[in-house]
């Protein structure tokens, strides 16, 4: 957000009409991020605020016309700079007939995908329109989000994509996450389909396809399994925390500061 | 900040409206009806804690050097000055779990709903309308306050003066028998 406000001092502000709603934005601002500010609500599968747009599931598709009103195009809201005079429609005719082929296309890569199948209820489309690819359980539409993160913002370089066409897939190099994988959880977390499966077993947490088996570490009022120790140890070079809070699960942090009444938080 | 949450554990006694009124306030619709029948499950950020008997609410303490926006690498847990309250940003969270493991009291949450992490935001819009935070406005007994900070520590002063008290009577009845 600062970022924004910092450029509209500095950049022209263009006006661009959405569903017929007219709305003036900062010169770069991508179509979806108007459309948002105008409570309109686009589908998208791989798109997070954290990360640049990249644009690969395409679901966010809109019909775009021109100023002179000649042109009339589709393209994904998500990478699209809006420009001045630009009118956008989200739901037309047209939009809605490209999204169902997007969202069939999908669904023959991720034929169990929930998200999917909803956008696919929503929209009309057939979701077995198309063979599925893989029969199983396969649920990922390769949109990269798991990668950027783990690489971009976490930092741990643990997976990437290997393969092509049919069988390009979301791994571990090797499949071996050798020091890599810091469980911390995000990948699991961006995934619009729900992809990843991570396993918590008694003392291990586990990521089957991509050979992920991380030590948790135990609390040691409760005993119960927190976090993998290596996520531990990395937040440990970072914060400065009494040593005993780091032996502690977030449920046992609590009822640590019961004592002493009456607690106070001060702001 | 001039003002506090206050938490008096004594009086509390375990009837959840300051989740149930913390939900509903960081609903779309701020409606109680509505917001539990809207897209998103709307969640309470504070936790109220029971064990044999005793409930405790908890709230995030808004630290001054706060250790979760230390280690938020998406800049999602952040607050825009020293005085305001440590937010979180839903959009921006990829869910590294990182200020769940740091925060010293254990306040912020893994949400089952929609995989979203759940942390206390002193009730932000709110305040900035002008409204104390939902949770002290729900709380029936006066269990959860929002009082200044002043009147905080006048009252854990007087708290005290009665703590020495009721000790002096004591010594000076023993004493006296
Ligand atoms: S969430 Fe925890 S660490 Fe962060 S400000 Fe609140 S109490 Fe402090
Ligand atoms: S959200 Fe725009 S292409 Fe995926």
């Amino acid at each position: 957000m600062s970022e924004e406000s910092e450029t509209k001092g500095k950049q022209e502000l263009v006006k661009v009409t959405i569903d017929d709603q007219t709305i003036e934005v900062p010169k770069g601002t991508t179509l979806l991020h108007a459309a948002m500010k105008l409570d309109i609500n686009i589908p998208t599968l791989c798109f997070h605020e954290s990360l640049p747009p990249q644009g690969s599931c395409r679901v966010c598709v809109v019909e775009i016309t021109d100023k002179t009103g000649k042109w009339t195009w589709i393209d994904a809201s998500c990478v699209y700079p809006v420009s001045e005079g630009l009118s956008v429609q989200t739901q037309s005719p047209n939009v809605i007939k490209h999204r169902r082929a997007i969202i069939e296309l999908l669904l023959s890569r991720a034929p169990k995908s929930e998200v999917l199948l909803l956008l696919a209820e929503k929209y009309g489309a057939n979701p077995t329109r198309y063979t599925a690819i893989d029969k199983g359980e396969a649920n990922c539409i390769l949109c990269q989000l798991c990668v950027r993160t783990c690489n971009e913002i976490v930092g741990a370089q643990a997976i990437g994509t290997a393969e092509r066409g049919l069988h390009k897939k979301v791994i571990s190099p090797f499949s071996i996450a050798k020091e890599n994988c810091i469980g911390c959880t995000a990948c699991i977390h961006v995934c619009p389909t729900g992809a990843i499966v991570a396993k918590l077993g008694k003392e291990s947490f586990e990521i089957e396809d991509w050979g992920v088996d991380l030590k948790m570490a135990t609390c040691s009022c409760c005993d119960k399994p927190f976090a993998p120790t290596v996520h531990l140890e990395k937040l440990k070079s970072q914060v400065n925390l009494k040593n005993q809070l780091w032996e502690m699960c977030p449920e046992c942090r609590r009822s640590a500061n019961k004592v002493g009444t009456p607690y106070s938080p001060i702001i | 900040m001039e003002k506090v949450v206050e938490v008096i554990i004594g009086k509390c006694m375990g009837c959840h409206s300051c989740e149930l009124a913390c939900a509903v306030a960081h609903s779309k619709s701020k409606e109680l009806v509505e917001a539990f029948n809207e897209e998103k499950t709307p969640y309470s950020r504070l936790i109220l804690e029971m064990d044999e008997g005793d409930v405790i609410p908890f709230h995030c303490r808004h630290c001054e050097d706060a250790p979760c926006i230390s280690v938020c690498p998406t800049n999602a847990m952040s607050r825009t000055d020293a005085e305001s309250p440590v937010t979180l940003v839903d959009e921006k969270c990829i869910g590294c779990t990182a200020c769940l493991l740091v925060c010293p009291f254990g306040v912020i949450q893994k949400k089952t709903e929609g995989d979203k992490l759940a942390k206390c935001d002193l009730c932000i819009e709110r305040l900035e309308a002008g409204k104390e935070p939902a949770c002290t406005e729900a709380c029936p007994t006066g269990a959860i306050r929002f009082v200044s900070s002043e009147r905080h520590s006048t009252d854990k002063r007087k708290e005290t003066i009665r703590k020495y008290r009721v000790a002096l009577t004591q010594t000076q009845e023993e004493a006296g028998a």
